[in-house]
């Protein structure tokens, strides 16, 4: 294969040719740190580039692999992770100017397991200031869509999925808290999965909300999701919030799923006046496919999906809001305009809204798990609409907040995250302007197996996956 | 307080040791009376029979 093609390998493509010793991770590394350096600065996906660490990591790989010591499908693979994941003696900055000079003294236990599969880190990924959508001015620079450079790559998992659908990594993590892993995968044409809440340790990742936030894979497939996700999942005594349910081989996920498997596609996103026609068209051909594979789909009433975009604003910024208390008073003036202004919004939250809030998260929660004891999957858009330009998108002072449909949008990708389910958005065909849009499918707590599935055959029968970026050409 | 006025938001602001300008209070109202409005159309009756939601488990999923 020609070194100026190694980008456009999957992981398990990658892992393969590793394993049989056709390829060196020297050399796969080189390609991806040769691309970092010449398309970086237009895209905007890196913050940190950990270039001689990188080849350090892949050189070692290297060794092992030829001395038999071949450690799993991650060994030797470059991949990228957000900048809000904590790695000992480099810059974490969580996309902000107030941790410009934060650099951890302690790896976070991504890190550690991500070494431990024999991952090679390419450096840390840029993001909406700490994990919050709706930032205005990057400090770092402004991650671009790779499918057309002017428009916005999403929040708030932007470089990551820059980075993948760029061709600057194999793979990346990202940080679901309501949206930040299936909407930029969306808007960037990639398989980005939030996990059920507890499946990834969250020890040394920088908070957004406590009870929300997930950690997870951002790739080029549905088998690369599951290749990186078996990676960093299990029991982490270190986070309280860490599950202890056993991990599954997710490798044993593909295969044929059962015939007559039901499916949910909710009024409430399917019928709703935000939801741009084409999106609209396009989840309504990936439901028909679905249902030509086996799957029997039907439309179901979740009216508080509607409600769920307040319910979410209402609990996540008060949760974010309590972590930036201090720097709220004393370095304000360093935020993002926007970020702030989210921030301050919640923290003058009314104790009977978020308590309102609280009691409403459980009624979508309820509400979710029911449908889902009558159907194995729930199916949605991933977001209302493909990718909007980056100046529409990230808005002005003054103009962020544009009311009631605001709120009304957030319905598609806050319902998992209120309920901690677990979530994939999968490409599911292209705009007339040639922009991807996502379909997103979710699941039962921990059934992150049957999710691969689904969305894999899903993946195999439309074929989306041999359109590629415009920037992965370059 | 289903509508927040600037003041209101700078009165909240200064209580909890934040000092909002007019701009920022302005925006903030708009957003956050939106927040309150929406969640007041979930009927009352399903609203105080939910228990506030806590930390998932694994035991309880």
């Amino acid at each position: 294969m020609d070194d100026r093609d190694l980008h456009l390998l999957t992981i398990a493509e990658a892992a393969r040719l590793i394993e049989s010793r056709s390829l060196s991770p020297v050399e796969l590394t080189q390609a991806y740190l040769d691309r970092i350096a010449r398309l970086n600065d237009n895209l905007g996906a890196y913050i940190t580039v950990m270039s001689d660490s990188a080849l350090g990591q892949a050189a070692r790989a290297e060794s092992e692999i030829i001395n038999g010591d071949y450690r799993g499908k991650m060994h030797g693979i470059p991949i990228a992770i957000k900048d809000i994941i904590y790695t000992k003696g480099v810059l974490t900055s969580a996309g902000s100017r107030v941790l410009a000079d934060h650099v951890p003294d302690y790896d976070s236990t991504i890190t550690e397991r991500l070494e431990i599969a024999g991952s090679v880190l390419l450096g840390k990924l840029n993001l909406s200031e700490f994990a919050i959508g709706g930032t205005i001015n990057h400090p770092y620079g402004t991650p671009r869509n790779p499918w057309d450079t002017g428009r916005s790559a999403g929040g708030s998992s932007s470089g990551s999925a820059v980075a993948v659908a760029g061709g600057l990594c194999a793979g990346a993590l990202g940080s679901d808290t309501g949206g930040s892993i299936r909407g930029p995968s969306a808007f960037c044409g990639i398989v980005g999965l939030r996990p059920t809440y507890g499946r990834v340790t969250r020890h040394g990742v920088v908070p957004m909300s406590w009870s929300l936030d997930t950690v997870g894979p951002m790739t080029h497939t549905v088998e690369d999701c599951a290749i990186m996700l078996q990676a960093i999942a299990g029991h982490d005594a270190r986070d309280s919030s860490s599950s202890d349910e056993p991990t599954p081989d997710y490798s044993e996920s593909f295969g044929n799923w059962p015939s007559g498997t039901r499916v949910a596609l909710p009024r409430e996103a399917m019928d709703f006046d935000g939801l741009n026609a084409e999106v609209r068209g396009l989840v309504e051909s990936a439901a028909g496919q679905l249902a030509e594979i086996g799957a029997d789909v039907e439309r179901a009433d979740l009216p508080m999906l509607a409600h769920s975009g307040a319910v979410f604003l209402a609990t996540a910024d008060v949760d974010a809001a309590t972590y930036h208390t201090d720097w709220l008073k004393s370095r304000a003036d360093l935020y993002d305009w926007n970020t702030r202004t989210r921030l301050e919004s919640a923290a003058i939250t009314p104790s009977p809204t978020y308590l309102r809030s609280l009691r409403a998260r459980t009624l979508v929660r309820d509400e979710m798990l029911a449908t889902l004891e009558d159907y194995a999957f729930i199916a949605m858009p991933a977001s209302p609409t493909a990718a909007p330009p980056i100046a529409r998108s990230t808005g002005s002072p003054g103009g962020y907040y544009q009311g009631r449909l605001d709120l009304a949008r957030r319905r598609y990708t806050s319902p998992a995250a209120l309920a901690g389910l677990p979530a994939i958005s999968v490409p599911c065909g292209f705009t007339e302007s040639g922009l991807p849009v996502g379909l997103q499918i979710v699941g039962r707590p921990f059934s992150e197996p049957e999710l691969f599935r689904v969305a894999h055959a899903y993946e195999q029968a439309a074929g989306w996956r041999s359109r590629r970026a415009p920037e992965m050409a370059r | 307080m289903n509508q927040l006025s600037v003041e209101d938001v700078q009165r909240l602001g200064s209580v909890v040791g934040l000092k909002i300008d007019d701009a920022r209070a302005k925006t903030i109202a708009s957003r956050l009376s939106g927040i309150i409005a929406e969640l007041d159309e979930i009927p009352e009756d399903n609203l105080m029979s939910a228990e506030p939601a806590h930390v998932f488990s694994s035991e309880e999923d």
